[in-house]
């Protein structure tokens, strides 16, 4: 496993790789606030059939912060991903899987949209599209669990607070079992207001032909199990699974979540 | 009609306006080159990335807001002209009638497709505007229409520098079309323009604009006069200066193009970029 870094449209921008040529791609995506760190135990079970790719989300170190806020939001990061992707495989040539967590959940269901044929499985842990997202905005459940993402829209006062509160937050409600790097509850909470500023031009999420799977856990504190009637336009070939757990599914038990993962890829 | 355009195409200026708009007559100086330059390159490796990363079932749309997004990741904060991205025979303008039948659609790409992508961003107070065509896979129509496009590259500097007026060289590249059994496309566009000047241009009020057009674009042309701001068919005004030149020819079932700046001055016409990118 190396750490590789790259300078993408002028940001430095790194990624964890397992190398392993000409294998699938397989892509990990993290979410707030957390790093890429946080798959280590995924990456390493899947890495002898994949090349393992896990991508610092914008802000994350050791990808580098940025000043505008679109480069938090979903098309710059998607690009940033689909940018790395082509520095490792220039022709196109090879499958890609993608798996994402909580706002990585977000970010995987726009970048499957872009991968095309390339695209063989999407996985969603604690994490929907962002217009599933939005059209939750009535229902009070929801509204209640995401209160965080109304305080995260403060300038000034949410960037001092959210790295003193926000691992201490996660840890407590959501029971994420390691610490959080003060940097992943930092910078990179400008996603939530770069999605903010996104969700008045959102339309009909596109369609995805690959098989997707959705996994939450049952006592997730910050998301209301999905219901595949929220998805059934966009993916037709969808499966979900609540699971008995809290929001970092892929930590607490990551055994588990290997089995489900290998299970869904074979299936 | 035709002679009341052509004596139009003469008129460079305004009066009054020129104080805000002079003629765009003037040989650049060497920092505003380099500034063109830089707008120019930025946005061809622009359409050149984000053409690479095109994958089956992209809309236009898609492709369009992914351009722009590069773009302005790096810098841009103002178009002459939004990104537009056109798939399979909307490359030929099939289907077009209107403005906003322009704007990018929800036309998905499909193996074989042509596609052309066209920016044309304002860097620094620099405006370019780029033209930029493949096809997603295997197309031997438009492989052999970019290399017909690349050699007629090479040549249309010297039709500037032989022709009498702008007008010829329209008239020039419409029956190079013609003799390779390719439609003129670019006869569809607004005022059938083979190109237009270009100037260097406020950024303020980015989102002022209309069907894809920033503000700019209007006040600039329109300050001068418009029609010696335009290469029409009817062109007989004066040529120094600089024009984004944009041939585009449709085929059976697509279309292909290339845009980019064009130097005219005392020397001749000679390319902005020397590099055939």
């Amino acid at each position: 496993m190396k750490t590789e870094i790259a300078t993408i449209r002028g940001l430095k921008t790194g990624w964890l790789r397992y190398p392993s040529a000409g294998r699938p791609f397989l892509i990990f995506l993290h979410g707030y606030p957390d790093s890429a760190e946080t798959w280590t135990a995924q990456a390493a079970h899947f890495a002898d059939r994949f090349e393992v790719i896990c991508p610092y989300i914008r802000g994350a170190e050791p990808s580098e912060p940025a000043r505008v806020l679109s480069r938090y939001g979903r098309k710059a990061v998607a690009l940033d991903i689909l940018q790395i992707l082509k520095r490792l495989d220039p022709l196109d040539r090879r499958p890609i899987y993608c798996v994402g967590h909580d706002l990585g959940a977000v970010h995987a269901s726009y970048l499957g949209s872009l991968l095309g044929k390339r695209l063989v499985r999407l996985a969603l842990l604690g994490g929907l599209p962002l217009e599933t997202m939005a059209g939750r905005m009535k229902d009070m459940r929801q509204q209640l669990k995401s209160w965080y993402i109304y305080g995260m829209q403060i300038p000034f006062v949410a960037d001092w607070l959210a790295p003193r509160l926000v691992p201490k937050v996660a840890e407590r409600l959501g029971r994420l079992p390691a610490s959080v790097e003060p940097t992943a509850a930092g910078e990179p909470l400008n996603q939530y207001r770069a999605f903010a500023r996104e969700l008045p031009r959102l339309g009909v999420p596109p369609m995805l032909e690959a098989p997707v799977l959705i996994l939450a856990g049952r006592d997730d504190k910050f998301l209301v199990p999905p219901r595949e009637i929220e998805f059934s336009r966009w993916a037709p070939r969808l499966q979900t699974r609540i699971l008995d757990g809290n929001h970092w599914l892929h930590r607490e038990n990551p055994a588990r979540v290997n089995r489900i993962l290998e299970s869904f890829f074979d299936d | 009609m035709t002679d009341l355009l052509a004596r139009a195409s003469r008129i460079t200026a305004l009066p009054f306006l020129s104080v805000l708009s002079p003629a765009a007559t003037e040989a650049p100086t060497r920092e505003e080159i380099e500034g063109y330059l830089a707008s120019q390159r930025l946005a061809q490796q622009a359409a050149k990335e984000i053409g690479s990363l095109l994958q089956g079932g992209w809309t236009e749309e898609k492709a369009a807001g992914m351009l722009d997004t590069y773009l302005r990741d790096n810098g841009v904060k103002s178009y002459f002209h939004r990104p537009f991205a056109w798939f399979g025979d909307r490359t030929r303008f099939n289907g077009i009638r209107s403005y906003s039948d322009f704007s990018a659609s929800r036309r998905r790409l499909g193996e074989g497709d042509s596609y052309i992508l066209d920016a044309a961003p304002i860097l620094h107070g620099f405006t370019c505007d780029i033209g930029y065509s493949g096809s997603l896979g295997v197309n031997p129509g438009v492989e052999t229409a970019l290399k017909f496009l690349r050699d007629l590259r090479e040549e249309i500097p010297l039709m500037f520098s032989r022709a009498k007026s702008g007008g010829e060289v329209w008239e020039e590249v419409r029956r190079r079309f013609e003799q390779k059994g390719y439609d003129n496309i670019h006869a569809r566009y607004p005022f059938s323009v083979l190109g237009h000047r270009v100037h260097r241009a406020k950024e303020g009020l980015p989102w002022l604009g209309l069907w894809n057009f920033g503000w700019q674009s209007y006040w600039e042309l329109a300050s001068r006069g418009l029609f010696g701001q335009l290469l029409t068919r009817w062109f007989e005004g004066e040529l120094h200066g600089l024009w984004a030149v944009e041939p585009h020819l449709g085929g059976p079932g697509f279309g292909a193009k290339f845009e980019e700046i064009l130097v005219i001055d005392d020397k001749g016409a000679h390319w902005l970029d020397e590099r055939n990118w």
